[in-house]
């Protein structure tokens, strides 16, 4: 369990020459974000999503507020892990796929066949790619990697920035499946900006605006009576090739 | 006034040809929105880099308004009324320059209507005041939005865009997908995409592509009332929405790559797949599967 207690960021802005203001990335936020559930984070592009992940997964530490994991304040160093939007920067194009497997074992004192295994519960096979270089795989198989190195060490929870960008949606819904099996062993947050996805595989969601949840409830009480406006928009609005414009 | 005609396209890598697309044959007419819609790797964004030109096709011709593009007096003059919208928009904006910069670019420094820009910039709900923001200031979706205003501003005959509903968030495809309808009255549209959902809802007709071919085409309309090839079916079962939350997925893996391209993973193949699938059409909607309409009879 992770628990947020008032979480606030700003950046300041150059409003005119010599002057700035404060501008809040993250306005006072106080949540909490369960345990063996997908807890699913949309809103529109620029609410703050990913500096809210930052901030959560413990790489940005610039912050005010509190946040608790599993009641305390240090976390252990495999409590929680972070998939990046962008799966080129977090690998080594010139390594191939056993290179960062095993790497990966190594850092985190597992045997090779265990984190092989993890591979191939992400939906890639492991002798077929072994011998592949990173830069010869396409962006869904890249992001497939890189959600099985995050499995390797077996951590609590896994943030998954809009992790999932770049596949298409046959392989999209599959590993989307793969992340409802998932969630028995591992605690889930997945971000998105597509309301569509969220509410297909997260069990709650957190609707955000301009750096402030404005509502969260379970999937179905959000999919079907939305309270706030703005959720309303979002669902009215979210594409579905049923609708034609 | 787009015409793709028999055409072969690939790289060259290590002086080694690869070739990627094979035997493409569509058409964009006037006032017109066409979809390319396929997984990764089908050879989308390959497809719409010979189409603008940016590489040379092995076999087959791309032809606007009936002139072969890739001639030197032709391609100068098709290059100026058509534009561009990459995938990647970081690449498309000058890092540490205002967006107001950068329109003033677009206008070869002359004055422009400052009125005009706002309100496009108000339909893809983005606020006056991005106009003073430099490019890395901006998050991915509104960078992203900033690059499609940009292409609207110049209201060019033939719009090409290279996915443009990623890093989107819902209202503002919305917005976007309502002002292409918008464009359509003065010039004709060509989008590439894998979001089955956006497509659906604007193009007039589509083209489905796997594995470098086209397996599919016809009216938004005959596609969503039967689809001929497998592939097709897949693709509307399986799409991540609320309703379909509850349709398990059945992966299939034939190890069988020989024939049609979508054999390795087809729940309904045979053995005459394995021959070379030929394109047919009827009433204007093109499928290539040997086995319609035996197929649709399998899943009973």
């Amino acid at each position: 369990m992770i628990e947020l207690k008032g979480i606030k960021k700003q950046y300041k802005l150059k409003s005119s020459p010599l002057k700035y203001r404060d501008y809040y990335a993250l306005d006072n936020i106080s949540t909490i974000f369960r345990d063996n559930i997908i807890s699913g984070i949309t809103g529109s592009s620029g609410s703050g999503k990913t500096t809210l992940a930052n901030i959560i997964s413990g790489y940005d530490r610039d912050y005010s507020g509190e946040i608790l994991y599993d009641g305390s304040r240090e976390k252990d160093q495999n409590f929680i892990r972070y998939v990046f939007q962008d799966p080129y920067i977090s690998m080594n194009p010139v390594k191939t796929v056993e290179w960062h497997i095993s790497t990966a074992a190594e850092i985190n004192h597992v045997k090779i066949e265990k984190a092989s295994e993890k591979l191939e519960m992400a939906g890639m096979d492991y002798s077929a790619f072994r011998s592949r270089y990173v830069n010869s795989l396409s962006g869904g198989e890249l992001q497939k990697l890189a959600l099985a190195i995050s499995l390797i060490p077996d951590p609590n929870f896994i943030v998954l920035d809009e992790a999932f960008s770049m596949m298409d949606s046959i392989n999209l819904f599959a590993i989307l499946t793969f992340l409802k099996e998932l969630k028995k062993t591992v605690s889930l947050i997945y971000i998105d900006h597509d309301i569509n996805r969220v509410s297909f595989v997260s069990d709650y969601i957190y609707i955000m605006n301009c750096g402030k949840i404005i509502e969260e409830n379970y999937t179905e009480k959000i999919m079907e009576d939305p309270e706030d406006e703005y959720t309303g928009e979002l669902i009215k609005y979210s594409p579905d090739y049923r609708k034609r414009i | 006034m787009l015409q793709v005609a028999g055409l072969y396209s690939g790289y060259y890598h290590n002086r080694e040809y690869t070739e990627i697309l094979r035997n493409i044959n569509m058409h964009v007419d006037e006032n017109e929105i066409v979809g390319i819609l396929g997984p990764n790797g089908s050879g989308k964004s390959t497809l719409i880099k010979s189409i603008i030109g940016d590489i040379y096709a092995s076999r087959g011709d791309v032809l606007y308004n009936g002139k072969s593009i890739y001639s030197k007096n032709n391609y100068h003059e098709y290059r100026n009324s058509l534009i561009y919208v990459k995938q990647d928009s970081f690449n498309s904006l000058k890092p540490l320059k205002t967006v107001n910069f950068q329109i003033g670019k677009l206008y070869n420094w002359k004055s422009f209507d400052k009125q005009y820009v706002e309100s496009i910039f108000m339909e893809l709900n983005l606020k006056p005041e991005i106009l003073n923001m430099k490019a890395t200031q901006l998050s991915d979706g509104m960078r992203h939005r900033v690059v499609i205003a940009m292409a609207l501003l110049k209201n060019p005959e033939l719009l090409v865009l290279d996915e443009p509903t990623t890093g989107l968030d819902s209202i503002s495809t919305h917005h976007f997908l309502s002002i292409l309808k918008g464009i359509k009255k003065h010039s004709s549209v060509l989008i590439s995409s894998n979001d089955v959902n956006a497509l659906f809802e604007i193009c007039d007709r589509v083209y489905i592509l796997y594995g470098g071919q086209i397996i599919e085409d016809g009216k938004y309309s005959a596609i969503l009332e039967s689809r001929f090839q497998p592939y097709t079916e897949m693709l509307f079962r399986y799409i991540p929405l609320y309703s379909n939350r509850n349709i398990e997925y059945i992966s299939v893996n034939n190890n069988k790559y020989n024939g049609c391209v979508f054999i390795n993973n087809c729940p309904f193949h045979d053995q005459v797949c394995e021959s070379e699938i030929t394109y047919e059409t009827i009433n204007d909607h093109g499928f290539r599967c040997i086995r319609y309409p035996g197929w649709k009879n399998d899943r009973a």
